[in-house]
């Protein structure tokens, strides 16, 4: 893998979604399913990590870029993520102008339940790696998910809280061998 | 202070770069938990604690910042930099916030990589891993919560939000497709209720 390359795929997926976590089914295809450079689990750490550290959500993007190629990895991460935003500070007067146009505001809207779309199936993926499948997820797996969701839905809860008791229930599931 | 009165963009005598540089470490080091608190803290830090910024201001940089792509906090911090030091405060301001967070967040994941073929790491994950899985669903409904229009349109904003879920986990069409799709599908069809025509005469 050529690092340019590399990191065209970490601007790519900020330049073109909302949000920090907005890049997160862009970077799943291309560096799980199109390259195959990373896998789902180590995508899901690395979603972890940026949850624990301090700073903007979209910081998980660098723990993968050092998980798949060290600290140049992580810079180029880094650099791909934090450029796209910038762009919105020349165009700062036509957003102040445009933001309220009807077409402009759907636009967005759009982008942002689409993203919603798109960061709902990454989620059910790794919680059932088949997708949508009959089988499903393992009842354990479920539960562990729903746990998830239900601690962090709210948003007022710090997210240790659900990592640390997902973490203690994942001791205690393989201490009995479920 | 920038922007002491509503619409007043000029700048004034500002911080020094070191001194901007120590208040973007502090909001870059310690705001633990995510966007939110990130951003309640460059709010205590620039507009209550240094007074660098009015209250207007910031309200108007992070309107703006809403539109932008990617992170919006990165494109808050740089707008506020800009306005309160020129370019330099743009370049200090983001690689001040964003290189602190960075470098922490690497040392997390080396550490993690040294000890995960632990068995009580590999315990600790194997609870933590589907419990991701359910907290990026929770992030996805409020994505979907926070675009999505109120009454009855709603439906048809969550089909949205379903129909893109389905179509990428049984097709892989890439991203970037999907996204321009549902953006074309927004300009002309999703836009606000309570939008009218503009009155005759107007453009």
């Amino acid at each position: 893998m050529s690092p340019l390359e590399f990191f065209l795929i970490f601007l790519k997926a900020s330049a073109i979604t909302f949000t920090g976590m907005g890049s997160l089914p862009i970077l799943q295809q291309e560096l799980v399913q199109f390259h195959g450079w990373t896998t789902d689990e180590q995508i899901a750490k690395a979603v972890a990590i940026g949850r624990l550290s301090p700073g903007p959500n979209g910081m998980y993007a660098v723990s993968i870029g050092y998980v798949v190629m060290g600290w140049l990895g992580a810079l180029l991460a880094l650099l791909g993520s934090v450029l796209p935003p910038l762009i919105i500070i020349p165009l700062a007067p036509l957003v102040r102008r445009s933001i309220h146009r009807p077409w402009v505001d759907g636009l967005m809207r759009g982008i942002g339940l689409g993203s919603a779309g798109l960061l709902l199936s990454v989620g059910v993926g790794l919680v059932a790696p088949n997708g949508f499948s009959l089988a499903g997820p393992g009842p354990w797996n479920l539960a562990l998910a729903v746990l998830g969701f239900a601690l962090t839905r709210t948003g007022k809860l710090h997210p240790a809280i659900p990592l640390g008791v997902a973490g203690v229930a994942g001791v205690v599931l393989s201490m009995a061998g479920l | 202070m920038v922007g002491d009165h509503p619409g007043e963009l000029a700048r004034r005598a500002g911080p020094s770069l070191i001194d901007l540089a120590r208040a973007w470490i502090a909001v870059g080091s310690q705001s633990l938990g995510g966007g939110s608190s990130t951003l309640y803290m460059m709010r205590a830090v620039l507009v209550e604690r240094r007074k660098w910024v009015a209250p207007d201001m910031f309200r108007e940089c992070w309107a703006i910042g809403q539109a932008s792509p990617g992170m919006h906090l990165v494109a808050l911090s740089g707008m506020l930099g800009e306005r309160m030091a020129g370019l330099p405060g743009l370049v200090v301001s983001v690689a001040a916030m964003v290189l602190p967070s960075a470098l922490i967040t690497v040392l997390f994941t080396a550490g993690l990589v040294e000890i995960e073929q632990h068995p009580l790491v590999q315990s600790l994950l194997r609870g933590v891993i589907p419990a991701i899985g359910g907290m990026t669903v929770a992030m996805a409904t409020f994505f979907g919560q926070t675009s999505a229009r109120r009454g009855r349109v709603a439906v048809v904003d969550w089909l949205v939000v379903g129909g893109t879920a389905v179509l990428i986990a049984r097709t892989g069409v890439p991203v970037l497709f999907i996204l321009l799709g549902a953006a074309v599908l927004g300009a002309f069809a999703l836009r606000p209720v309570a939008a009218r025509p503009n009155p005759p005469g107007r453009d």
